[in-house]
């Protein structure tokens, strides 16, 4: 179980500041819903929080432990990260592919075991691809690819997932299945997640708590409930909303 | 327990069996090129009488050539061959091009541009040898210098940077060309086309290949990731940033060693190691031993038929390996096109 925590961070693209003495803490079991704008940073924050990019001020922690001070392999125990998209340059089999995931788990001397084999198998099936174990990834469609990338996240199994737009290509089915999975997943394990996602009821659906950036001075932390009101949405996408009460759940829709 | 250990050894099992035998079929195939190559020559001898020289000790005439004049030179140009499509395949892991090969880097231009002169001063042997290592090495640090002028290291700007200094190269190697007298024009037409009759054969090239063969191997699991992307490796635990260098400078000694053993050999190390990305997959694990064996053996071959096509007459090695490497490249990726759609 562990905790993600930043500290007075500030982050910033050449001139353009992207947040400002950010304090935030991502605890075990918590499920946090990114909203903001078009290029307002999502992504860049994402990838500090991952060490994956220096922050210009502030620390990023990981179990009281700064995330500079862990070893890579370590790190990556801790921490995983679904990338909006992913490369393919050279071929490469879905098997193949989702196996890289357990590269963390397996010992440096060490060759893939039948274990980390079971486990990428059953992760398959779990995301519908067990039909295309052996298929090239180039020959997949833009939602299995998303799919093979989610599962890959999944065999890394990390306690602290950051998802950049994990419904990207994904129908409105399968949107529902994983979601649901990762959801189902952080609560029962005590993982800690934060996805990126456009959709603000997809956020109240499956998130507990929710990050909006409206601009690199005012990110507004909380829990769904209140945090995501008609007024935070209006300033964060600079649109209308409505209010629309279904059997006691709340639904948004733009005007 | 007992059931997981055995569970284990099983796949583990499968895995290595794999790997045994794509490394065996890959030593036949380096078998038969050494068996080939020691075979021709000016002088006729026969197969048996090549396996004869190699495993029993006899004075003869034959024992003689084919052990002192033909194994030194088959022996040389298989180091070649391997380092070449061993740096094919890191420079493509770096640049994430499956189209960089080891000169994309300007590695060949530098070398060609410092021997082009030494052959115009009238130096020989060993200092044209010199005079190439230090050329390869004067364009990989030019290129490194320039291409992370920012402190960021993009493969891209890398890529760019190299293919521009290589045509900075090429108009050098015309103009030296263009000035010289005609009758140092043929060493000249050679040495750009790779041949391997100026090879030194030292145990240091062997060596060096051991040592990068070993120390990629280690590193094998981790290029995987990187062939992914950067982010992606660095997300699943790679440290990228001392990779990168490793390659960078592992694919450098290597073609640098090349270079300065026979001149530009065209085409091993793009088509080697892409053509076993098409049979074998890409597990670098697998791709490294089987590239430095593949290409070892391909040149070997290609040396071989160079020193006996028209013989007396010798042609640059490099005009066989495109002769060789270009149609049966063309023929394994139409077929696995084919393949892939049925």
């Amino acid at each position: 179980m562990t905790v993600l925590q930043s500290k007075s961070l500030s982050v910033s693209i050449g001139s353009k500041p992207i947040c400002t003495d950010l304090d935030y803490d991502l605890n075990p079991g918590e499920c946090w819903g990114l909203l903001g704008s078009n290029g307002i940073g999502k992504t860049t924050l994402l990838h500090v929080l991952a060490g994956l990019r220096e922050p210009d001020k502030g620390k990023i922690f990981l179990d009281d432990q700064e995330i500079s001070n862990y070893q890579k392999k370590n790190l990556a125990r801790k921490t995983g990260v679904l990338f909006q998209d992913s490369e393919d340059t050279f071929p490469s089999t879905v098997i193949e592919t989702v196996l890289t995931g357990r590269h963390p788990h397996i010992p440096f001397w060490s060759f893939e075991s039948s274990d980390d084999f079971r486990i990428s198998k059953e992760t398959l099936e779990k995301v519908a691809l067990t039909e295309m174990v052996d298929r090239q990834v180039s020959t997949l469609s833009g939602g299995e690819r998303r799919r093979l990338a989610i599962a890959t996240l999944m065999v890394q199994d990390p306690e602290i997932w950051l998802l950049d737009e994990p419904t990207n290509h994904l129908d409105l089915r399968y949107q529902m299945i994983l979601l649901g999975m990762i959801v189902h997943h952080a609560a029962e394990t005590e993982r800690g997640m934060l996805m990126v996602l456009h959709d603000v009821n997809l956020v109240l659906r499956f998130c507990t708590h929710a990050m909006l950036m409206i601009d690199h001075q005012s990110i507004l932390c909380g829990s769904v409930q209140e945090v995501i009101t008609l007024e935070n949405l209006q300033r964060l996408y600079q649109h209308p909303f409505r209010l629309m009460v279904d059997d006691g759940a709340r639904l948004f829709y733009p005007v | 327990m007992k059931h997981v250990m055995t569970q284990n050894r099983a796949a583990v099992q499968v895995l290595s069996l794999r790997y045994l035998s794509v490394i065996l079929i890959m030593s036949i195939v380096a078998f038969l090129s050494f068996i080939l190559a020691l075979t021709l020559g000016s002088v006729d001898t026969s197969i048996a009488e090549v396996l004869k020289s190699l495993f029993y000790d006899d004075e003869t005439f034959i024992r003689r050539i084919i052990t002192e004049v033909r194994l030194p030179r088959v022996e040389a140009g298989f180091l070649v061959g391997g380092m070449l499509a061993l740096a094919g395949a890191l420079m493509q892991v770096l640049l994430r091009n499956p189209l960089a090969e080891p000169y994309v880097l300007g590695v060949s231009g530098g070398a060609a541009v410092f021997t082009l002169l030494a052959i115009i001063y009238g130096l020989s042997g060993i200092w044209i040898n010199a005079s190439a290592f230090t050329g390869a090495f004067v364009s990989i640090m030019l290129v490194f210098t320039l291409s992370r002028a920012g402190g960021d290291w993009n493969p891209m700007r890398m890529l760019l940077t190299g293919v521009v200094i290589a045509a900075g190269w090429g108009a050098v190697i015309s103009f030296l060309l263009a000035i010289s007298p005609a009758s140092k024009i043929h060493g000249m037409l050679f040495w750009l086309m790779g041949d391997l009759s100026f090879a030194q054969h030292t145990p240091a090239n062997f060596y060096i290949l051991l040592f990068a063969v070993v120390s990629c191997m280690l590193a094998a699991r981790s290029m995987n990731l990187l062939a992914r992307g950067e982010l992606q490796a660095a997300t699943l635990g790679v440290s990228v940033i001392s990779l990168r260098y490793f390659i960078y400078f592992m694919a450098s000694l290597l073609a640098a060693t090349a270079v300065m053993q026979a001149g530009s050999i065209g085409f091993i190390g793009l088509i080697v190691p892409h053509l076993l990305r098409l049979i074998i997959g890409s597990d670098h694990r697998l791709l490294i031993p089987a590239s430095v064996l593949l290409g070892g053996s391909l040149l070997v071959v290609a040396d071989a038929l160079a020193r006996t096509i028209i013989a007396p007459q010798q042609l640059p090695v490099g005009v066989l390996t495109a002769m060789i490497g270009v149609p049966l490249f063309l023929f394994l990726m139409h077929s696995t096109a084919i393949r892939q759609k049925s």
